[in-house]
């Protein structure tokens, strides 16, 4: 947190920045009233909503890819999922505006990596394993408008990503061993370390990396190879992350907090060489009745304070109701650094060179 | 800072200190009658760095537990008509020689601090009043200092003994078969242990016929230490906010209780166990001493069915103020065991089911 607040041009203090200006546009109260209507199974007075789209969305793609997806699939979707209420064109429409003005902010934010090495775009792209058929031709051909995001606050953010330690370290790695993935692996692999990092407590199972780290020279290929996919995969958590923010900055004026108001029961944070993670039990309210893995939060620890407060990304949810001990949410989150980087494997691999 | 072991707002339940003993009520008088001797109480003042002090003090202490414990004796073989006139003697010299002891100088006290009032028409001694004194040198102001809060008791404020009684967890149930009418001033608590963490439950029986909502909020300090509270078919679940000292006293038993406050003129008033026991054992022994017309029939006749309540009442603070004080001087809650006392060793300490998830855990992470 110390380091996010002194960092003028640090990722995270942009992207804070980025979300106020999002809550001040005044598009953005037809978005805030649609998303939480497509979580509403429902209504008070007896009509049927459309919580069934808001359910199943996050299951096909994160933010409103989501949602994009489950309308343009619809008609190769199981029966179940086929059935859900419609979403009107007008509605489409808007979530396949912000869509795509999120798609711009992560182009601006990988920005001359592009020309640096073509092959990294589809690599370090938040919704590459979306596929490319969730947008119709002409909503792809149509001029993109500006109904979210400020231009200069986009700026801001793109320029902190160019300067972050994620693409100078990208920069830095040897031709050769960049050479060593052509494309297709190249995504595989960013995509199966990308899984392994999101898995809660891999910490205890990353004797590998922590060998890699500790025991080989910071000339041994194998090392370099393994910096290179974990500086993609921190650049592609990145992205996930901001694009998380900025969609969560459209429907609600705050982060949701964990904090004194809701946390039970707090173990960690624990740090490894490559996972950062929090688990915490807490009562069920406010902003916090139904978290999802994917949303973020902000811990705030009751006990400790400000240097173990930090933005945290929810990978595992389960809520338990009983009559004894009442509702209670087990969470575990993985905690961010100051470029969003929910896992430290880059940085601790590029702290321990030698 | 003086702990006081009976106050919610305080968040102060210290540490426990179990002492085995077959006879609690002799041992508590064992451990408190060390101070009837000057080189314990020199040796008390030093360690909590309460020398030099005044000149006179060790009589002062030593004189007023000494005296304190023959008040209580006599007052355990002597009848109604006068038993609660000697505890409220006992009591008032262990607690202004237990004052001195923690404050390490004596204090300054010339009259009681309160008066009674008996409304007109009243016939029940649940009805009599105390009314708080507010002036310099009274006795009950004097001692909140120690043993409570001053601002819980504020002047000319009014307590019936009916409430003063219901404020003790210990006579909860008695109150509430003898005066129906009496709000409810304490609530008990289960403390069920769920993966290491402490989750508190209410009966919702506990609430009697009192709006739930109303009454935890005034619960002082409650919604400090508690998130919001959760209804399930039998009970009240209340999760404790991580990282908050846990709120509430404790009854003889060791069950713990939340206190709710007395409203004075929109004033929320939580009197520790102590003070509660204090003021109603001076409306009782006033009465006794002065009110022959409402204390004879009470007394002889059970005219008002009042007896049995009062009777427990007076063997409760017989067993419970001493107690409370030696907690006090101690700083530790104090409480008195028959068993024999094993330190906790490693697993035994844990329930069955927290060592079964335990074993689950290290099945599923040596399967990973």
């Amino acid at each position: 947190v110390r380091a996010r607040e002194s960092s003028a041009v640090g990722i995270a203090k942009a992207a804070f920045e980025l979300c106020k200006s999002v809550v001040r546009m005044p598009q953005r109260q037809s978005i805030k009233t649609l998303l939480p209507d497509l979580q509403v199974a429902q209504h008070a007075d007896g009509r049927p909503g459309r919580g069934g789209i808001g359910y199943f969305a996050p299951t096909l793609g994160g933010q409103f890819a989501g949602y994009v997806a489950l309308d343009s699939r619809r008609a190769s979707l199981n029966p179940a999922l086929g059935a859900l209420p419609a979403i009107t064109a007008d509605e489409r429409a808007l979530l396949v505006q912000a869509h795509r003005e999120i798609r711009a902010l992560n182009d601006a934010c990988i920005g001359d990596l592009r020309t640096f090495e073509p092959k990294l775009s589809a690599a370090v792209d938040p919704y590459g394993t979306l596929g490319g058929d969730i947008l119709r031709d002409s909503e792809v051909a149509a001029p993109p408008a500006s109904l979210l995001l400020e231009e200069a606050t986009v700026a801001a953010v793109a320029e902190a990503f160019q300067r972050s330690s994620l693409c100078d370290g990208i920069r830095a790695i040897p031709p050769a061993v960049r050479a060593l993935f052509p494309p297709e692996k190249l995504s595989l692999a960013v995509d199966q370390l990308d899984v392994m990092l999101r898995r809660p407590n891999i910490g205890k199972q990353s004797d590998e990396f922590t060998a890699i780290a500790f025991q080989t020279s910071s000339s041994f290929p194998p090392r370099i190879a393994l910096e290179y996919q974990a500086a993609l995969v921190g650049l592609r958590s990145a992205l996930r992350v901001l694009d998380q923010l900025v969609f969560q900055a459209c429907y609600i004026d705050r982060l949701p907090a964990l904090d004194s108001e809701n946390l039970i029961k707090v173990d960690g944070p624990a740090t490894s060489i490559s996972e950062r993670i929090v688990n915490v039990t807490i009562q069920p309210s406010g902003e916090m009745s139904h978290p999802k893995p994917g949303e973020l939060a902000y811990f705030v620890h009751p006990r400790l304070g400000a240097p173990f407060n930090s933005l945290g990304e929810i990978i595992s949810v389960r809520f338990e109701m009983s009559q004894e001990t009442g509702s209670v949410i087990y969470l575990s989150l993985h905690l961010t650094d100051e470029n969003l980087n929910p896992s430290p494997l880059y940085s601790s691999l590029a702290r321990t060179k030698r | 800072v003086v702990l006081t072991v009976s106050d919610n707002r305080r968040n102060s339940l210290p540490e426990v200190r179990w002492i085995r003993t077959e006879t609690p009520e002799v041992e508590q008088w064992r451990q408190l009658g060390q101070f009837r001797y000057s080189p314990n109480v020199r040796r008390y003042l030093n360690e909590h760095g309460l020398q030099p002090s005044p000149s006179g003090i060790e009589d002062y202490i030593s004189g007023s537990v000494g005296q304190a414990e023959e008040y209580f004796r006599a007052a355990k073989i002597a009848p109604l008509d006068i038993s609660p006139l000697l505890l409220y003697y006992g009591a008032t010299s262990l607690l202004t020689g237990a004052s001195a002891l923690i404050r390490g100088y004596p204090l300054s006290i010339n009259q009681h601090g309160m008066a009674i009032s008996v409304p007109a028409g009243a016939t029940r001694m649940s009805d009599v009043q105390v009314v708080v004194r507010n002036t310099s040198g009274g006795a009950l102001r004097e001692i909140a200092q120690v043993f409570g809060d001053p601002g819980d008791l504020p002047g000319q404020s009014r307590w019936s003994v009916g409430e003063l009684l219901a404020s003790l967890p210990d006579l909860k149930d008695d109150v509430r078969l003898c005066i129906p009418a009496v709000e409810t001033y304490a609530l008990r608590i289960d403390t069920i242990r769920k993966d290491l963490v402490d989750v508190d439950r209410i009966a919702l029986g506990e609430f009697g016929t009192a709006n739930i909502d109303t009454t935890l909020t005034r619960v002082v300090g409650f919604s400090h230490a508690y998130l919001s509270p959760q209804r399930v078919s039998e009970a009240i679940v209340l999760h404790r906010k991580f990282g908050v000292r846990p709120i509430g006293t404790e009854s003889l038993s060791g069950q713990k209780v939340l206190q709710v406050a007395h409203d004075k003129s929109g004033v929320l008033c939580t009197p520790s166990q102590i003070l509660a026991m204090l003021m109603a054992l001076f409306a009782l022994g006033f009465e006794s001493r002065y009110n022959p017309t409402l204390w004879h029939p009470f007394a002889q006749t059970d005219a008002t069915g009042e007896r049995l309540l009062v009777e427990r009442f007076l063997a409760l603070t017989i067993r419970l103020l001493p107690s409370l004080v030696l907690s006090s001087v101690s700083q530790t809650w104090t409480r008195f065991t028959s068993e024999v006392i094993r330190p906790p060793r490693g697993l035994e300490s844990l329930s069955e089911a927290e060592l079964r998830s335990a074993v689950k855990e290290m099945v599923a992470e040596a399967l990973r």
